[in-house]
């Protein structure tokens, strides 16, 4: 069958895909990207893709293809202050436990999926927002600073 | 004396199936006795909601009902509302709400085979199980759902719920930037959709031939996606203003969506009974694929309803290919409207079968009273009388456990879309 395959990570620019819905804090994810697009373009040594999706299912692992680096930014609820920023990498990604119905495909089963395909970029991280808030000043430089952190520009390993 | 079981199966909670539903099925002295599946996702009450809004208003909101088929519903509401105010979109608006239905089937379809319905004929639990051994096929399943999403968020700005049809037309027509893009994505698509025909038909499916009466919209020249009469191989040819003089909506204590009668009977609607009443629609490159396959249609094993969604997304690249070839940006994509009092009736084939509505509409375009018929609704009573024969043909003396499996594989070749028939599966199986 002739697809691109993911080994070939030809793109060297990092995608950010925003994940969510148009319902409450399922925006949060959306709303960092358009923080980002913002506050990233002043960042320099990198290249960056935007992304929005919109409860993507399965094809989430499409939207990734072809990238080396890619960071989801989603809305996350896991009992932390409200506008935490939580970071998981690839590896504790893979280890998110699976719903146990499957007829609303979640990011982890597609993850788990995307293991098995072979199709998940090498470096590949969650940008999680704690809930219950709206994204302040605050969060989105929290962001920033994670990226930076977890990210080195290209060329610098 | 008798050495038959009796048994009780029960499938709490149905997997693979969209929305909530489950089986309660009772074997007793080696006869079924008792087969209900029970659908207790809450009613959802949309036909309430809609009341008092416009008819624009309800364009969107009937999207919401469900994430997987928006464009459906979308698409029998506005021609609903077209009809009654008797005007005419045009050529341009009719071919490109036709692209963006194939959209939609695609990506349902190609989801349903690859991720839902295969792991179920390969002998795996779920797609993830499969794809350890069967990579190429659930990465092709993903490449085509992406592209029907794609093709649908080129008309509706987004995939799940679009925002772009309105009465009268699109509030946006895509660039021929876009289009251009698009229609190489879907050339390169076809090869893939080709093989895909072939592949569906290798795969070992039960040999199990039932009666049952196909029904599905039929278009004098087109396969029956956008519009057409209501049309069934047992003689039903009608005006979808006609609907309720052959269907009835009755409530089964059982379920919280309607069941319908044809006639008095259950009937098919979907693929597999779209498929057999459109044959002579196919294209005929299509046609030529179905016909190497050595299946003959019309067919009556519903297990051969995963090959007909491999040939309607074989079957709807090649539309969405030649309704693109000569794409032009129009001056405006939409025609005005003077809103008319009255009934409004549409049909339009979602993924899952025949998706009827009827609207009562006031002098000022607002929506007085809201009528929706689902494709799963009216495949329940189908579904049921399907699970009994398909049961007793593989053999009632045998375990437990295949028999749940075997009921979950004649629901899911339904391909059920629960959210949208409450307005699905726990097996409950008793053998006494």
């Amino acid at each position: 069958m002739n697809f691109v395959l993911n080994d070939s990570e030809a793109n060297q620019a990092i995608v950010l895909i925003g994940v969510g819905s148009p319902f409450n804090d399922d925006t949060l994810g959306w709303q960092l990207l358009d923080a980002l697009q913002q506050e990233l373009a002043t960042l320099p040594g990198y290249e960056w893709v935007f992304e929005k999706a919109d409860r993507p299912g399965p094809v989430l692992l499409e939207r990734m293809k072809g990238y080396k680096r890619a960071v989801l930014l989603d809305a996350l609820d896991a009992g932390l202050s409200p506008g935490t920023i939580q970071v998981l990498r690839k590896e504790e990604l893979a280890q998110i436990q699976r719903p146990a119905s499957s007829h609303a495909i979640g990011v982890a089963e597609v993850l788990a999926l995307g293991e098995r395909l072979q199709m998940l970029p090498s470096e590949l991280y969650l940008l999680g927002i704690q809930m219950g808030t709206a994204l302040s000043e605050q969060v989105v430089q929290a962001a920033v600073a994670k990226l930076e952190e977890i990210l080195a520009p290209p060329g610098v390993e | 004396m008798s050495e038959q079981r009796d048994i009780r199966i029960e499938v709490p909670v149905l997997a693979r199936v969209e929305g909530e539903g489950a089986l309660e099925l009772d074997i007793e002295q080696g006869e079924i006795r008792n087969l209900k599946l029970r659908i207790f996702e809450p009613p959802r009450f949309f036909e309430k909601f809609v009341e008092t809004h416009t008819c624009d208003d309800v364009i969107d909101m009937v999207a919401r009902i469900c994430g997987i088929c928006p464009v459906a519903y979308q698409m029998s509401a506005a021609q609903a509302f077209e009809r009654l105010f008797e005007i005419d979109p045009g050529q341009w608006v009719r071919d490109m709400r036709r692209v963006m239905y194939c959209g939609e089937w695609l990506q349902s379809h190609a989801l349903h085979i690859h991720l839902l319905a295969a792991p179920d004929f390969l002998g795996f639990g779920n797609a993830i199980e499969m794809a350890g051994q069967y990579p190429d096929e659930v990465r092709r399943g993903l490449m085509l759902q992406t592209l029907g999403n794609d093709l649908i968020a080129m008309f509706g700005a987004r995939s799940v719920h679009p925002v772009g049809l309105r009465v009268g037309g699109f509030y946006h027509a895509p660039s021929l930037d876009d289009v251009s893009t698009m229609r190489e994505r879907l050339e390169a698509a076809l090869p893939e959709a080709e093989a895909l025909i072939a592949w569906a038909a290798s795969l070992n499916m039960p040999d199990d031939h039932q009666q049952f009466v196909s029904a599905g919209l039929r278009h004098p020249e087109e396969y029956g996606i956008y519009s057409g009469n209501m049309y069934s191989d047992s003689g039903l040819d009608i005006d979808v203003s006609q609907w309720d003089e052959h269907i009835r909506e009755i409530h089964i204590p059982h379920s919280t969506a309607l069941h319908a009668e044809l006639n008095g009977k259950p009937y098919l609607v979907g693929p597999l009974a779209r498929l057999n009443i459109n044959l002579d629609r196919l294209p005929p490159q299509t046609a030529a694929l179905l016909e190497k396959t050595g299946i003959r249609f019309p067919s009556h094993n519903m297990f051969h309803s995963l090959l007909a969604r491999a040939v309607e997304i074989h079957m709807v690249v090649v539309q969405a290919c030649q309704l693109l070839e000569d794409y032009g940006v129009p001056d405006r994509p939409w025609v005005d409207w003077q809103p008319k009092p009255g009934v409004a009736y549409g049909a339009s084939e979602a993924p899952r079968g025949t998706l009827w509505h009827r609207y009562e509409v006031d002098g000022k375009g607002h929506v007085s009273s809201a009528r929706i018929v689902p494709p799963t609704s009216q495949n329940q009573g189908r579904i049921e009388e399907d699970i009994a024969l398909s049961l007793q043909s593989f053999g009632l003396d045998k375990d437990e456990d295949a028999l749940r499996l075997h009921a979950e594989k004649v629901i899911r070749n339904y391909d059920p879309c629960i959210s949208c028939a409450t307005h699905f599966l726990q097996l409950k199986m008793r053998r006494s």
